[in-house]
């Protein structure tokens, strides 16, 4: 499967919904792994690693979905670090809002990479290596641009598993569904 | 920003253009999709040609059919299936149509044209490739192929009236593009010109399949009728279209693209505004719109349709233009402004809204530039702003959801619908809450409405100076509604000023305001969520491109 990134979008939406995310926080993480892909990162892994996480109960207070959503909306003025986190590479795609709604440039880490985000675009620098797995703080940027990465196959576990769950929002499909819910009952062949 | 040609008269107010009854009476206009495509192949002297026709007596086989802008070439691969009459149908669930087609990106190679062959005709259950730019598919109208066919064969003309009563020989049931299916993604074209405008690919492709349709109905006719069969008269040939069937897809759509709606509607009330702001009326500017009114007139002649909601509509409307046409009569109108102004305090509003497109028509030179402002960039614009206090966002929520304060959400009639997603080929479809058992567990965030007045609920146990932020983190099921208060604020077209889940709410009108925007006509409702139309008809051919011109909209005469 080399799926679009409209594909991307709207699976990751609907999955995302289908585990228990709210409708807003489905959004942000469907626009965060679709931008992600883009940029040549696993984020279909990455989701699928947190929905399964958090099926099983294993995530609590480390959700990248909303510690990246709270990030955001609170536009921290001071840096902020985290140290434990499920699939952290999302939490740097959420993270790279901020800089559209603050209109200001932000150093990002996630452990040993080290990301600079800018209303516009996003670089990757060499900079000092970092043992936390997630911080950011103002700063001006520097390093590579990234650009997007072309078309490529998705894991095949991580695609199932993702559709697995956007399937959760699908309604049974039963005959007077079929009927009433979309205006059939009139002839096609005319 | 303040527009400099409508210092005197402003653009129309969201709380008038955003209400569904208006929205479900648009008409096309000079922004609307198929025409800023069709001005765009005249300007750049487009070429077309016909790489391929390999189809059988039968009508089975394929085709390409090739367009050369001035840069790239652009193909159509049409596959043509030989369909059982009781495979036909309109609905997304149909497994099999009368042809398939893809719009390919450049001139297909051999192996292309295999992958293609493999995988076009499935539709759906296919898979295309970023190389692909749309994937469609269109039925015959089983009542007027035939006799079209028959009547070629025999070395007749087909009964122009019969022609008039349907409008197409085939009708697309989905054109699907922007990644679906593996196809090409908006981000991968919209830095080419000819696709910065939104829907460009699918017109393109829409156009191409007119042109095919037309030349496969000749063809049958001549496989039939051998030396005796003939073309059609080019006059009936350019008055077919491409029917179009429509169900509630298209519904969901204007509400998941917020700021795209509100660009649409933006240039389109801006075109509006401008033209309201001339400050002359001249006797020629009076025998040119006299003689547009006139064409309506004929457009409406052709325009049919059984729903009792579009009789009705259309009754009225045709008493609208007689009464504009008292007014043209009557001597000189003031000013273009008094012509909007007449229509919208004495007509229906399909009358008015019609009178909207007469009045854009008229200029070419105010408003064809506002088509390059029609696309959105919807990466950006929709991020939330925590900082926002709980007033400023109660303020922001008055002034957009105002008009709804007093509805009863106690009151079921106002939240009787469910929009959801069926596990069947995930069609799209609207349920009744209060009767289909366990429906609302699979509802689709289509409501803004009341997902708007819950947020104000939360928001009114909070302090105003509280940040929006703090009640995010511990509500986060207010999210997506607090996202489109921020939207609509900071886009005034943004918002649907109706309740889009109440019992008496028409998709229709949605369906309908898209395909407005289209450049659709003759929209005919078959239920309340279900429409057709018809696309391109009367548009020039490639051969009359150059000397048609961009007036071709409403049809100079009527063959029927």
């Amino acid at each position: 499967m080399i799926p679009s990134l409209n594909e991307v979008s709207a699976l990751a939406r609907k999955a995302c919904t289908g585990v228990g995310y709210s409708w807003g926080l489905s959004e942000d993480a469907s626009r965060a792994t679709a931008t992600a892909w883009a940029y040549g990162f696993d984020s279909i892994t990455a989701l699928a690693e947190l929905l399964q996480a958090k099926e099983s109960g294993k995530i609590s207070g480390d959700c990248p979905l909303h510690l990246g959503a709270h990030l955001c909306d609170s536009q921290p003025k001071t840096p902020i670090v985290f140290e434990t986190l499920t699939s952290p590479e999302l939490l740097l795609f959420i993270a790279a809002d901020l800089p559209k709604i603050t209109g200001k440039s932000y150093r990002i880490t996630l452990k040993s990479a080290v990301f600079y985000a800018t209303p516009k675009d996003l670089y990757q620098a060499e900079d000092q290596p970092n043992t936390d797995v997630f911080t950011l703080r103002p700063a001006a940027p520097k390093g590579q641009r990234l650009h997007p990465a072309p078309r490529r196959v998705a894991s095949e576990a991580a695609w199932t598993t993702l559709t697995r769950f956007a399937s959760r929002t699908y309604a049974p499909a039963t005959e007077s569904s079929r009927q009433s819910g979309a205006g059939a009952g009139l002839t096609d062949a005319d | 920003m303040q527009d400099p040609l409508c210092d005197q008269i402003p653009m129309r107010p969201p709380d008038q253009v955003m209400k569904l009854a208006r929205m479900g009476s648009a008409h096309a206009h000079r922004l609307s999709f198929m025409r800023i495509l069709m001005r765009r192949m005249q300007r750049e002297n487009w070429r077309f040609s016909v790489t391929e026709f390999s189809i059988d007596h039968l009508g089975v086989g394929q085709a390409v059919y090739t367009v050369h802008t001035p840069d790239r070439a652009y193909s159509l691969v049409a596959f043509a299936h030989d369909l059982p009459d009781d495979q036909r149908s309109d609905r997304v669930i149909a497994q099999a149509w009368d042809c398939t087609f893809t719009l390919f990106d450049g001139i297909p190679s051999a192996e292309d044209r295999v992958r293609l062959a493999q995988n076009v005709p499935l539709q759906e259950a296919g898979r295309i490739s970023q190389s692909e730019l749309s994937l469609s598919r269109a039925n015959r109208s089983v009542r007027l192929w035939s006799h079209v066919v028959n009547a070629l064969a025999a070395g007749q003309q087909p009964d122009p009236a019969k022609v008039a009563e349907v409008g197409y020989l085939m009708r697309t049931t989905a054109v699907y593009g922007s990644g679906k299916f593996g196809a090409a993604d908006r981000q991968d074209v919209e830095d080419r010109p000819e696709f910065q405008a939104p829907f460009q690919c699918e017109m393109l492709s829409v156009y191409l399949t007119r042109i095919f349709v037309m030349d496969l109905v000749e063809h049958m006719a001549r496989c039939k009728g051998g030396a005796r069969a003939v073309p059609l008269d080019p006059t009936l040939r350019r008055s077919f279209g491409i029917g179009n069937s429509t169900g509630l897809g298209m519904a969901p759509f204007l509400l998941n693209h917020p700021i795209l709606l509100n660009n649409w509607i933006t240039a389109k009330e801006q075109a509006l505004a401008r033209v309201r702001n001339l400050p002359k009326f001249t006797q020629t500017d009076q025998d040119r719109f006299t003689a547009l009114v006139h064409r309506a007139n004929l457009n409406l002649q052709l325009w049919r349709s059984d729903h009792p909601i579009q009789v009705e509509k259309l009754a009225a409307l045709k008493a609208d233009i007689n009464a504009l046409n008292t007014l043209l009569k009557a001597g000189p109108v003031v000013s273009w402004n008094a012509v909007y102004c007449f229509a919208e305090e004495r007509f229906s509003i399909e009358g008015c809204e019609l009178v909207v497109s007469l009045l854009i028509e008229c200029h070419p030179e105010l408003v064809d530039d506002l088509a390059d402002t029609l696309a959105a960039d919807e990466t950006t614009g929709s991020q939330i702003d925590g900082t926002a206090t709980v007033g400023r966002l109660l303020g922001q929520i008055a002034q957009i959801y105002g008009w709804a304060e007093e509805l009863d959400w106690q009151e079921e009639s106002n939240s009787a619908r469910v929009w959801y997603v069926s596990a069947e080929k995930q069609e799209p479809r609207l349920g009744e809450r209060f009767v289909e058992a366990d429906i609302a567990d699979y509802e689709q965030p289509l409501c803004p409405l009341r997902d708007v007045m819950r947020l104000a609920q939360c928001l009114e146990g909070y302090s105003k100076n509280t940040n929006t932020s703090e009640i995010l983190r511990s509500h986060p099921e207010h999210r997506h509604a607090l996202r489109r208060v921020q939207i609509a604020a900071r886009y005034p077209y943004a918002e649907i000023r109706d309740n889009t889940i109440c019992a008496t709410m028409l998709p229709i009108d949605m369906l309908r305001l898209k395909l407005s925007f289209f450049g659709a006509k003759h929209f005919d409702p078959r239920s309340d969520r279900w429409v057709r139309i018809n696309m391109f008809a009367d548009a020039p051919y490639p051969d009359t491109l150059a000397q048609s011109g961009d007036d071709w909209f409403f049809p100079q005469q009527v063959c029927a």
